[in-house]
């Protein structure tokens, strides 16, 4: 008998490692439409592979025994619905299964089938997390802060949607069309935002932003890529080197002003400066140059005092041609004002404001408490820190605005 | 990309019966969502509308309109972009509000003139 400790962990490691290929694997060979069914069979699987191992041994080659018996449950799932013996390459079946090529390619066929353009980016997320990332439901509810029920029911509706439109798991990677190539990419573009917010599980977030990380290296070796993917994969490196400085000993938030910029990983921002300079002069741009751009302009000042801030908030208004969001007018707004023109920042904010719902969003309460903070006025700054408190409800961000009101009540005194 | 009205549907009375912090959270809900929309290039804008407002016929006005008392009156409206009326209604599918069912939304394409 295996200790079920250890039986756990291995099951855990090959599930992270195999799940959704697995899946994959069973709709492509077993001629299956319906992700459920197959989903259903893997599961049966690693169920049976925890019941066999706590009872009997952990095999010497785990891996290829989760593939014999999920090879199986698809044969016999087949001949169930077909009453004859099915004609599957069972040879090939399995040596797919352990070929390294083999598991990168069905890695990114169910990347671009996961991007399907007939759901929403959030359903694209959600379904890239589950099944090419290999994220239980639960773990993915923990990075969203969201409900289990929520995000099964997410699920089920977009494997609804995939059924009805026929997967295309099946088809080979480089019939995929070129034009899903931006959707995938934006996918992985929310998947790293998501980890890289303060809510939700910190170890699961963290989790995340390298997964999203790790997928586009992928594409860029795959080379089914795109002008888009090279400033994405520099700009998520860019950030990523910043996850760890963000927060301080006590596990408060830290905003750039604040960090550690020794804490910052050194080698990811060597890796993303060498991957931008390779595409800033591309001649086809995108809004990840853009981005990038923002972000290799923080990462290579000494200090936040000294960042090239006039340029950043250039690169804003110009980020605002192809998204024309009140969130990256925002930005700008804080970019502005510590370029040292607090009164424009200020006309910025009023116009924002306009907005009903966004003078009630704490982060244009937070930045606007700023701005009148630089501009001498402490009293009205306080009476923004204090709105933007009550308009939230994650521990981290209160915490944090909790400290600029401290800051602001001794100024005031 | 196509564009789209939603519009959002809810019973007003029952708005109009919510504390101050369920209101609150509600405006937090929707602003993360709004939020994640224009992260993916999907929002353009959006406002709420005041619960009440004048319904006009050619024979009428009515002050207040029937707004109150339909279970479904117009409470806001957003306006989207999406690559087909399939992804337009799996975004408003993603409403938190949706999911917690206390709105229903109507998906609305854009007329291309």
């Amino acid at each position: 008998m295996a200790a079920p400790e250890d039986v756990t962990t291995v099951v855990d490691k090959l599930y992270r490692r195999h799940f959704g290929r697995l899946v994959a694997a069973i709709l492509r060979h077993a001629g299956l439409d319906d992700i459920e069914t197959a989903e259903d069979l893997v599961q049966e699987t690693f169920l049976a592979a925890c019941k066999n191992w706590t009872e009997h041994v952990i095999p010497e080659k785990p891996e290829a025994w989760l593939f014999r018996v999920c090879r199986n449950k698809a044969l016999n799932l087949m001949r169930a619905a077909n009453n004859e013996e099915p004609q599957v390459d069972t040879v090939q079946f399995a040596a797919d299964l352990l070929d390294e090529d083999a598991i990168k390619d069905d890695l990114l066929k169910m990347l671009f089938a996961c991007a399907s353009p007939v759901i929403s980016p959030r359903a694209q997320v959600i379904m890239i997390l589950k099944y090419v990332v290999n994220l239980r439901t639960e773990e993915i509810a923990a990075a969203f802060g969201s409900g289990q029920e929520a995000i099964t029911k997410l699920l089920q509706r977009s494997r609804l949607k995939f059924q009805e439109g026929g997967i295309n798991v099946r088809l080979p990677l480089m019939g995929q069309p070129q034009e899903r190539l931006p959707v995938v990419h934006k996918a992985i573009y929310l998947i790293f935002n998501a980890g890289y917010k303060a809510s939700g599980d910190r170890v699961i977030n963290a989790d995340l932003c390298l997964e999203a990380v790790a997928l586009m290296r992928a594409l860029l070796e795959s080379e089914v890529c795109n002008h888009e993917t090279k400033p994405l994969y520099a700009l998520l490196l860019f950030n990523a080197s910043r996850f760890e400085a963000r927060t301080g000993a006590g596990g408060e938030l830290l905003d750039l002003e604040n960090q550690d910029r020794l804490r910052w990983s050194h080698p990811m921002v060597s890796l993303a400066t060498a991957i931008f300079r390779s595409c800033r002069h591309d001649e086809m741009l995108s809004v990840y140059h853009i981005e990038a751009s923002i972000s290799y302009l923080h990462c290579i000042s000494p200090s936040f005092g000294e960042t090239d801030w006039r340029t950043i908030a250039g690169l804003y208004l110009r980020l605002k041609q192809y998204n024309p969001s009140p969130f990256v007018e925002l930005s700008r707004a804080t970019a502005v004002l510590f370029s040292g023109e607090p009164a424009l920042a200020m006309s910025i904010l009023n116009e924002l404001g306009k907005q009903h719902w966004m003078a009630k969003y704490y982060l244009f309460q937070v930045t606007r408490g700023k701005v009148l903070k630089r501009l001498g006025k402490n009293k009205e700054a306080l009476t923004c820190f204090r709105n933007a408190l009550l308009r939230i409800s994650s521990v981290p961000e209160q915490q944090y605005i909790g400290k600029l009101i401290l800051e602001a009540e001794l100024q005031v005194v | 990309m196509e564009k789209f009205l939603l519009l959002i549907r809810e019973d007003l009375a029952r708005l109009e019966q919510m504390t101050e912090a369920e209101m609150q959270a509600d405006i937090e809900e929707m602003t993360r969502w709004v939020e994640e929309l224009s992260q993916a290039g999907n929002y353009l804008q959006g406002e709420p509308l005041m619960s009440y407002g004048r319904y006009v016929t050619a024979e009428t006005i009515l002050t207040d309109g029937p707004f109150i008392e339909t279970k479904e009156a117009i409470s806001g409206y957003l306006m989207i972009t999406a690559g087909g009326l399939d992804q337009a209604t799996s975004i408003a599918q993603s409403c938190p509000h949706i999911i917690k069912g206390t709105v229903s939304i109507e998906v609305r394409p854009v007329m291309q003139i």
